[in-house]
C-alpha cells in the first residue's frame, strides 16, 4: 500500500516535471517562435500602423471612431457605435483598453430610444432620410472596437466625406472598394469596410493630416 | 482588456479565425466519439454517438439562425436587424455558428454577445447548455454527458418491452439505472434551484433587462454555471455575495455529482461479464436507437426546463 502510494507519488511528480517543461516552458517557446518568422511579426505584435515619422498610430485591427476638427466639415468614415464610449448614444470613440458590448435584449425600452437616437443623428450628419441608416450604423458592436463597417454604412458616408474633402465621389468609393473585403471563399464572414485603414487612405489622398 | 474574449479584433481577427477556433471548440469532443468507438470495440458505437450530437447541434444552429435573422424585438425592429453585440466581419451566420459550438462544449468564449440576441436565438444557446452540454460536449468532462443519457434511453427502451435493459453487451440494472439518473439530475437541481432562489432576491442593479430577457438572463448565469460552460448572458452582474456563494455550489455540484456517478456507474459495469447479444437485445447502433437517444435528450431537457423556457427565452420570442 506505502510502496505503490510512493510509487505513483513518483510517478506524479515526474509528469509535472515534464509537463511543466513541455507546456510552461517548450510550447510557449515555440508559439513566439512562429511569432518571429517572416510576415507573421507584424501581426503578432497587433498590426501596428505607423505615420510618415515612424510613431505608432494605433492598430489596423482596432477602431475608434475619429472626431472631426469641425463638425460641420467632417471628413471621416465612421465606426459602428460602441459601449465603451463616452458618448451616450455609443457614437464617439470607445476606450480600447477595454472592450465590452451593451448586453440588451430587442425589447429593452432603452435600446429602441438609443437605437431610434443614433438613427436620427447619423441621417442628420449624413443629410439623408432615417430609413436610410443601416442596421451596423446604430446597433453597438461586440468588442466596442470594430474596426469594420458594412459596405452599406460605407455607401452612405462616401457622399460627405466626398463633399467635405472635395475629392470625386468615383474617387472615395474608390478608395473605399480598396479597403473592403469580402466573404472568405465566398462563404465565410461578411464583406467589411475597415475604417482604420480606409481613413488614413482618404487623408493621404487629400493631403490631411493623419495620412 | 480582452473581456470580449473572441470578439476583440486582436483575439479573432477575421472569418477564418473564428472557423479555426470553432474548430478547435469541436475537435476533441467530437473525436472522443471515436476514441469511444475503438474502445468498445464497435466503431459504430461511436459514429452512433457522433450523428445524434450533430443532429443536435445542426438544428440549434439552425433555429438559432433563423430567428437571428427574423428578429422580432422592437429595438431590433428599428435598427434593421439584430447587430446588437455581434461583429462585422462576423454578422449573423459566423456569430450563430460560434454561439452554438460554444455552448455545446466547455470553453466559454464567445465571439459576439448572447444577451443581445433575440428570444429564440438566445434561447438555443441556453437550451444547448440544458441539454447537459451534450452537443458534442465538453473536453475533459463531457463524452459522460451522452453516454449517460443512452443509458436512459437504453433503460426506457428495456420498460417499453419489459426486458433487462443491456448497453455494450452489460446489463444496466439498479445501480447503473441510479448513478445515471443522479448524474442526469444534478444539472437540473442547481439551475431550477439556483434561478428560483435568485429569483426571491432584490435584483435591482443586478439584471441589465426586465421582462422575459431578465428572467433568461438569471436562467443562463445558472445553466452555465452548472454545466461549467462559462459563456454568459452577461448583462447580469452577480458580483454579490448571494450569486457568488449560489453560482459556486452550482458548479461544484452540477460538475462533480455527475463524476462521482458516472465513475460509480462505470465501476459497476467494469466489474460486470459480458454478455453475447441475444434476439430481445435493442441493437445500439442504428438509426432506431439515434431516433430514441435524440428524443430522451429532448425529452429530458424538455420535461425538466420547460415551464422556465417558456416564461423566459420562449416567452419573449412569442411577445
Amino acid at each position: 500500500m506505502l510502496t505503490s502510494i510512493a510509487r505513483q507519488s513518483g510517478t506524479a511528480v515526474r509528469v509535472l516535471l515534464v509537463m511543466t517543461l513541455l507546456l510552461g516552458i517548450a510550447y510557449p517557446l515555440g508559439i513566439w517562435l512562429v511569432s518571429r518568422l517572416p510576415g507573421l511579426s507584424g501581426p503578432a505584435e497587433g498590426s501596428i500602423r505607423y505615420s510618415a515619422d515612424g510613431t505608432a498610430v494605433g492598430s489596423s485591427l482596432i477602431g475608434i471612431d475619429p472626431v472631426a476638427a469641425d463638425p460641420a466639415a467632417d471628413p471621416w468614415f465612421h465606426t459602428r457605435p460602441s459601449a465603451t464610449a463616452d458618448d451616450a448614444l455609443g457614437l464617439g470613440p470607445g476606450d480600447p483598453s477595454t472592450s465590452a458590448g451593451a448586453n440588451l435584449g430587442g425589447f429593452d425600452e432603452g435600446l429602441v430610444a438609443t437605437v431610434a437616437a443614433r438613427r436620427e443623428r447619423i441621417a442628420a450628419r449624413e443629410g439623408v432620410d432615417v430609413s436610410r441608416v443601416p442596421v451596423d450604423a446604430v446597433s453597438s458592436s461586440a468588442s466596442g472596437v470594430d474596426p469594420g463597417i458594412s459596405p452599406a454604412y460605407a455607401e452612405l458616408q462616401v457622399p460627405r466625406v466626398a463633399r467635405v474633402t472635395g475629392l470625386p465621389v468615383d474617387a472615395v468609393r474608390a478608395l473605399v472598394a480598396e479597403h473592403t473585403s469580402g466573404r472568405v471563399l465566398g462563404l465565410l464572414g461578411e464583406p467589411t469596410v475597415n475604417t482604420t485603414e480606409l481613413n488614413p487612405a482618404v487623408a493621404a489622398a487629400v493631403g490631411l493630416p493623419g495620412g | 482588456m480582452f473581456n470580449a474574449n473572441s470578439a476583440h479584433p486582436f483575439e479573432n481577427p477575421n472569418a477564418v479565425t473564428n472557423l479555426l477556433q470553432v474548430f478547435l471548440l469541436l475537435v476533441i469532443p467530437v473525436c472522443l466519439t471515436r476514441t469511444f468507438g475503438v474502445l468498445v470495440g464497435d466503431r459504430r458505437q461511436g459514429h452512433l454517438l457522433v450523428a445524434v450530437m450533430g443532429t443536435l447541434w445542426a438544428t440549434l444552429l439552425t433555429v438559432a439562425w433563423w430567428a437571428e435573422s427574423h428578429p422580432n424585438g422592437p429595438a431590433h425592429l428599428l435598427a434593421g436587424g439584430a447587430m446588437e453585440g455581434k461583429e462585422t466581419r462576423f454578422g449573423i451566420g459566423s456569430s450563430v455558428l460560434f454561439a452554438i459550438s460554444t455552448t455545446g462544449t466547455s470553453t466559454g468564449a464567445v465571439n459576439s454577445w448572447h444577451d443581445g440576441y433575440t428570444g429564440l436565438g438566445g434561447g438555443m444557446t441556453l437550451l444547448n447548455m440544458l441539454f447537459g452540454e451534450v452537443a458534442p460536449g465538453g473536453v475533459g468532462a463531457g463524452l459522460y454527458g451522452m453516454l449517460v443519457l443512452a443509458v436512459i434511453a437504453v433503460f426506457l427502451a428495456g420498460l417499453m418491452v419489459g426486458r433487462t435493459p443491456e448497453y455494450l453487451g452489460k446489463k444496466l440494472g439498479r445501480v447503473q439505472v441510479t448513478a445515471a439518473v443522479v448524474a442526469v439530475l444534478a444539472m437540473p437541481t442547481m439551475v431550477l434551484l439556483g434561478t428560483g432562489a435568485a429569483l426571491t432576491q432584490p435584483l435591482e442593479g443586478v439584471l441589465n433587462d426586465s421582462g422575459p430577457h431578465g428572467l433568461t438572463e438569471v436562467l443562463y448565469a445558472y445553466a452555465s454555471a452548472a454545466n461549467n460552460n462559462g459563456s454568459a448572458f452577461a448583462g447580469i452582474t452577480v458580483t454579490d455575495p448571494f450569486f457568488q456563494a449560489s453560482l459556486g455550489v452550482a458548479m461544484l455540484v452540477g460538475r462533480f455529482v455527475p463524476i462521482l456517478a458516472v465513475l460509480a456507474m462505470a465501476g459497476s459495469l467494469a466489474a460486470q461479464r459480458r454478455v453475447e447479444p441475444g434476439a430481445g437485445s435493442l441493437p445500439t447502433s442504428g438509426p432506431l436507437f439515434g431516433v430514441l437517444l435524440g428524443g430522451t435528450v429532448v425529452l429530458v431537457a424538455a420535461l425538466t426546463f420547460f415551464p422556465a423556457l417558456a416564461l423566459g427565452p420562449f416567452a419573449e420570442a412569442l411577445l
